[in-house]
């Protein structure tokens, strides 16, 4: 049999239902069309939390959970698991995802569709629209897979949390014991006094935002609990044109002789240095690693992203050569004030 | 035949002529540049690996003549000469045609390269055309090559696909030569900045250039005639594709300066400004 746990929130119920002790995923498809069945009047806007523990579940097996409650009227809430197969299934599946329950299960709180026309936004992300008398922000979504959103850059602050997280604590998985430790440095710190004199070029072409489904980028790089120590000083050197379509993911510092095509991906643990033009997506300090560095002889990436911070390359038609090329000068990325912030290295000539 | 066909014991070149996006004109690439080394004296061989979309007949203008397929060649229906249409204009010119009632996975890789290895012992020339995607249909047509062209038009979604297919070419080990054409290039809008030129594209793709094709409506004429355009003498782009032909078989042929003066006066002030 199945748990089922119950929570009145404000803007509704929530429900949290336990497969974790079924033998295997036909199982739980059962127990969750018993409580499919057993629900004799859905109440409005219910959302189900599921526990699926250490169950192997597939994304074909998720998909079909998932109609099951979305066919019963209720709305599909948190994924909590502790398989990363499984986790990243629910991640395709456009699913929040928890690591694990921890302590006392607290649903987390996605505002509710205040109208039909809002309503329309799948469960999966928080809603647009701000409370209050405040005309509502713009916010270009990044993807429809990760939920991930994106301020508008007229806005380039940091939002309010409530309003990019809205209602949720902050991503569990920051505090989880496997996450690499932000107290200690890792690498030297930057010193603007020592260091190569820099200019802030632009930081407001890109646009900032920090990532919910954090937890995707980590698993993808496998082992969490890679050292620190480790990570700092492997470095992947290669020397080769990355084009579209091709990807690298190191769990050290990556550096690369030749361009990133757009199309590309770069992922690594420590930093990034491109030998070229960047274009593709960088991922620096997937382990989350706040002090990772983006470098390249241009940045025109499509987006940056900084463990859990991702920006954007902002919306332009950018094939024709510009005249002043010649000018550029390398090029760094790197987390300041909460945005990812792009800093020349060298001041041009000329 | 010719003083250029290869001796005896010499093996073909096998060119696989591939794009990634559809509709940028790689049928009517591999039927020119095919047409054009077989003007040239070269024995060559098109096949066509569009299993189920077989458009490079129509193009040849051999329809008709279609007896038996590649796909009956690999299920031992038929030999591989019955299977070869011979060309209405040039006899060292064949046509290797795509079963149209089949679909890709009626071919594997080992097939294929069985195919192009027998036609090697043959032909000068063998050029694949590749159907679009990066599918089986793709891993079929590359399977035997040793070089390819990869042919884009200057438009970003082009470009980009191009780039995805250079990407799995440089990690195919057999392919050791690819070059890129660029085709349906608009000389007048290019100028008024509204296409991206050549520099651009080379710029973006980092590969060398095999030849420009410009826009030309005659290709639909020639097309829909099933006649090559290589063959007819007056037209730009036929010329681009004779020196492209000319390109592959190793001469250096410089580019066609594509920007055509179009009235009589531009003609008249090019004739002063060269000679001052």
């Amino acid at each position: 049999m199945f748990n089922i746990q119950e929570n009145k929130l404000e803007n509704g119920t929530a429900v949290l239902l336990d497969i974790s002790m079924a033998g295997n995923s036909a199982q739980a498809c059962q127990l969750a069309d018993e409580f499919v069945a057993g629900l004799i009047e859905v109440p409005a806007h219910l959302l189900v939390d599921i526990n699926a523990g250490d169950l192997l579940l597939t994304r074909g097996v998720l998909t079909k959970l998932k109609q099951q409650i979305l066919r019963a009227g209720a709305m599909m809430g948190t994924m909590y698991s502790t398989v990363p197969q499984t986790q990243q299934a629910a991640l395709d599946e456009g699913l929040f995802v928890k690591e694990k329950l921890l302590g006392e299960w607290s649903p987390m709180r996605q505002p509710l569709p205040m109208s039909k026309e809002v309503g329309s936004h799948s469960p999966g992300r928080p809603a647009m629209s701000s409370a209050g008398g405040e005309p509502a922000r713009r916010f270009a979504p990044l993807s429809s897979e990760t939920g991930a959103q994106l301020p508008d850059f007229r806005h380039p602050k940091p939002m309010p949390s409530q309003m990019l997280e809205p209602a949720s604590p902050k991503p569990e998985l920051l505090q989880a014991e496997s996450f690499v430790s932000l107290d200690q440095p890792v690498l030297p710190e930057h010193d603007p006094d020592t260091d190569e004199p820099e200019t802030l070029i632009e930081s407001l072409t890109y646009e900032t935002s920090q990532t919910e489904n954090f937890s995707s980028f980590k698993q993808d790089m496998g082992d969490t609990q890679t050292d620190l120590a480790q990570t700092a000083t492997d470095t992947l050197y290669l020397r080769q044109t990355l084009r579209s379509g091709q990807t690298v993911r190191y769990k050290g510092h990556i550096i690369i002789v030749g361009d990133a095509h757009a199309g590309s991906e770069i992922t690594a643990g420590g930093d990034i240095v491109v030998w070229g033009e960047l274009r593709g997506i960088a991922h620096a300090g997937a382990y989350g690693n706040y002090k990772a560095e983006i470098r390249a002889m241009k940045i025109e990436a499509l987006q940056l992203r900084i463990a859990d911070y991702i920006a954007r390359r902002p919306d332009r038609i950018y094939y024709h050569k510009d005249a002043a090329d010649h000018l550029h000068s390398p090029e760094v990325a790197r987390v300041a004030d909460a945005e990812i912030k792009i800093f020349k290295t060298l001041s041009p000539k000329g | 035949m010719s003083k250029l066909a290869k001796s005896k014991n010499e093996k073909g070149r096998v060119i696989v002529v591939t794009s990634g996006k559809g509709g940028v004109g790689k049928t009517t690439t591999t039927a020119n540049i095919g047409a054009g080394l077989a003007r040239m004296g070269f024995k060559v061989v098109l096949v066509d690996t569009d299993i189920g979309l077989r458009n490079l007949d129509l193009l040849m203008g051999l329809e008709n003549r279609i007896v038996y397929n590649i796909v009956d060649v690999v299920e031992d229906r038929c030999k591989l000469s019955q299977a070869l249409v011979k060309d209405k204009r040039m006899p060292n010119l064949a046509l290797l045609p795509a079963a149209q009632t089949r679909d890709k996975s009626a071919l594997n890789e080992e097939q294929m390269k069985s195919v192009t290895d027998q036609l090697k012992e043959e032909f000068d020339y063998i050029l694949v055309d590749s159907p679009a995607g990066i599918e089986q249909g793709f891993l079929n047509a590359t399977a035997g090559a040793t070089e390819a062209i990869v042919v884009c038009t200057p438009e970003m979604s082009s470009v980009r696909d191009a780039d995805r297919i250079i990407g799995l070419l440089e990690s195919k080990e057999e392919i050791t030569n690819y070059k890129l054409v660029i085709n349906r290039l608009r000389p007048g809008m290019v100028k008024t900045n509204d296409m991206m030129d050549v520099d651009d594209v080379l710029e973006i793709l980092s590969i060398k250039l095999l030849g420009v094709i410009p826009e030309d409506q005659d290709i639909i004429v020639s097309t829909n005639k099933g006649e090559p355009i290589v063959n007819t003498d007056s037209s730009l782009a036929g010329q681009a594709y004779r020196n492209i032909a000319r390109r592959v078989a190793g001469e250096d042929v410089p580019f066609l300066n594509l920007d055509m003066p179009s009235s009589w006066l531009e003609k008249l002030k090019g004739f002063f400004t060269k000679s001052a």
